[in-house]
């Protein structure tokens, strides 16, 4: 095919971390679920990309033939240890998770919502007097941030600015400081796992990740797990926290619509979620030759599931390039599919929703800089790096 | 009206129970819960909550049995 107006040919030459992609991300994904079923990349070991929502739904499910054992990540640096329960198969995977999900299903979770509600109106009195506010670093990523570690894996207040500055840095700072900083917070959750395993037990996440015994899953491996769906909600849930401010910021018929009947948010952060496909494409290896859409994908071969593209497939949602804060049904794949079923998915949701509707309670009124042009950066995730509103201080409600 | 459930697809989503609570349930980890035999009776004067269920599970697990004992899942719908 001639070269597209984004500069790169991307059912032949797919790159997930190409520069063409933070800025093209949404006409990229919509021509490849429209006309490229399997789309393939030449980079390093080579992989394909699965686009369509049957298909992606199909892999997601087929774990047996499209495992995760050998991680998310194409080309995967050597010596890189991997995460659980993200990167494993039956049966460990579904020991682990049966561990793990009794913390954060819907039910479980429902608990947390008075301090999660709390930790949210913390945060907005930090900057409500200003008048501005730089909502990736100051809000979106903490809220996720904060609630994980303080209020579901009970972790110490005192400790939470150093986590947010790291996690901070290590997600949206100078990229060759990414590294070092997600580092020195992960040891710091590892030292933390070390002073829980010599306190009396709590009964909650963290005992249960201490206590979970299995064949050759070792201390490193439970720090690495919690430090996993600790870092998993962060950055994720936070880019579709900015991405609804922004919507709403430009889009003032919506947001009155939710500041009138916050009842509406649920519906409305579900095509947030679907829009603002934050962990848009993770790989999966074949383990035997398998057939998609008319292309044969050898066996030991990495496969992408673009769960960004799979949500926008016209075939199960009419009109996707639109935001429509009532759609419903909404069949979108945010929390990608199958048995590796995003872990936080529900607290996610819950972040969300209080943290929408706190910050849309007090602030019912703001909007971007007129010369503000979001900036993206996707990889297996997608990132807004900032997002600067403004909002009149005598119209901000008081907690 | 029934709805039956396919366990080998469920994944725990909980999309069925946040748009129909009056039909459907969630275990402890958070899938489905059903009757033995895989199915949901479907409270009379819910069909329509049923439905939204099945038309939102993004795994597919959920078809309706109506009646005359056909089933439908959402499968290539774009409702």
């Amino acid at each position: 095919m001639s070269t597209p107006p984004w500069g790169r040919d991307f059912h032949a030459d797919y790159d997930m971390n190409a520069v063409e992609l933070n800025e093209h991300y949404d006409e990229v994904v919509d021509d490849l679920v429209r006309t490229c079923p399997v789309a393939h990349s030449p980079a390093g070991e080579g992989y394909y990309i699965l686009n369509k929502y049957s298909d992606v739904q199909k892999a997601a499910q087929d774990w047996e033939t499209f495992s995760s054992k050998d991680g998310f990540l194409p080309n995967r640096p050597e010596g890189m240890p991997y995460w659980y329960p993200v990167e494993c198969d039956n049966p460990f995977h579904d020991a682990l998770r049966a561990v793990l999900n009794p913390f954060v299903s819907p039910k479980a979770i429902a608990k947390h919502e008075p301090a999660i509600r709390q930790t949210v109106n913390d945060l907005i009195d930090e900057f409500i007097d200003a008048g501005v506010v730089e909502i990736v670093s100051q809000f979106a990523n903490d809220v996720p941030g904060r609630v994980f570690c303080q209020v579901v894996a009970g972790m110490p207040a005192e400790d939470m600015p150093f986590l947010q500055r790291s996690f901070q840095a290590g997600l949206v700072g100078p990229v060759e400081e990414r590294g070092g900083a997600m580092t020195r917070a992960l040891e710091h959750i590892g030292r933390y796992l070390e002073q829980r395993q010599a306190e009396p037990p709590r009964g909650d996440i963290v005992d249960a990740v201490l206590n979970f015994e299995y064949p050759g899953y070792e201390f490193v491996d439970k720090a690495g797990t919690i430090s996993q769906v600790t870092q998993g909600g962060i950055g994720t849930t936070g880019f579709v926290l900015a991405g609804a401010l922004y919507h709403l910021a430009k889009h003032p018929d919506d947001r009155k619509r939710l500041v009138d009947d916050p009842s509406l948010l649920p519906v409305a952060i579900e095509e947030f979620l679907r829009f603002y496909a934050s962990a848009p494409q993770l790989g999966r290896k074949t383990t035997k030759d398998i057939e998609v859409a008319g292309t044969t994908i050898p066996a030991d071969t990495r496969v992408i599931l673009s769960f960004g593209a799979a949500s926008r497939d016209p075939e199960i949602c009419p009109r996707p390039t639109e935001v429509d804060i009532g759609r419903s049904p909404n069949r979108h794949m945010a929390f990608g599919g199958g048995p590796h079923r995003c872990l936080g998915s529900h607290l996610a949701r819950l972040n969300l929703r209080v943290g929408l509707e706190e910050f849309l309670r007090r602030i019912p009124d703001f909007e971007v800089p007129a010369d503000f042009v979001p900036e993206y950066q996707v990889g297996v995730t997608r990132d807004m790096i900032t997002l600067p509103l403004r909002f009149a201080r005598d119209r901000a409600a008081v907690r | 009206m029934k709805v039956k459930v396919d366990r080998t697809k469920c994944s725990g989503h909980g999309r069925c129970f946040a748009v129909a609570p009056e039909v459907y349930d969630s275990d402890d980890e958070g899938f489905i819960v059903s009757d033995a035999d895989g199915t949901i009776e479907v409270p009379e004067g819910h069909e329509d909550g049923a439905r939204l269920g099945i038309d939102s599970c993004p795994e597919g697990a959920l078809s309706a049995i109506t009646a005359d004992a056909t089933a439908s899942t959402n499968e290539g719908a774009a409702s």
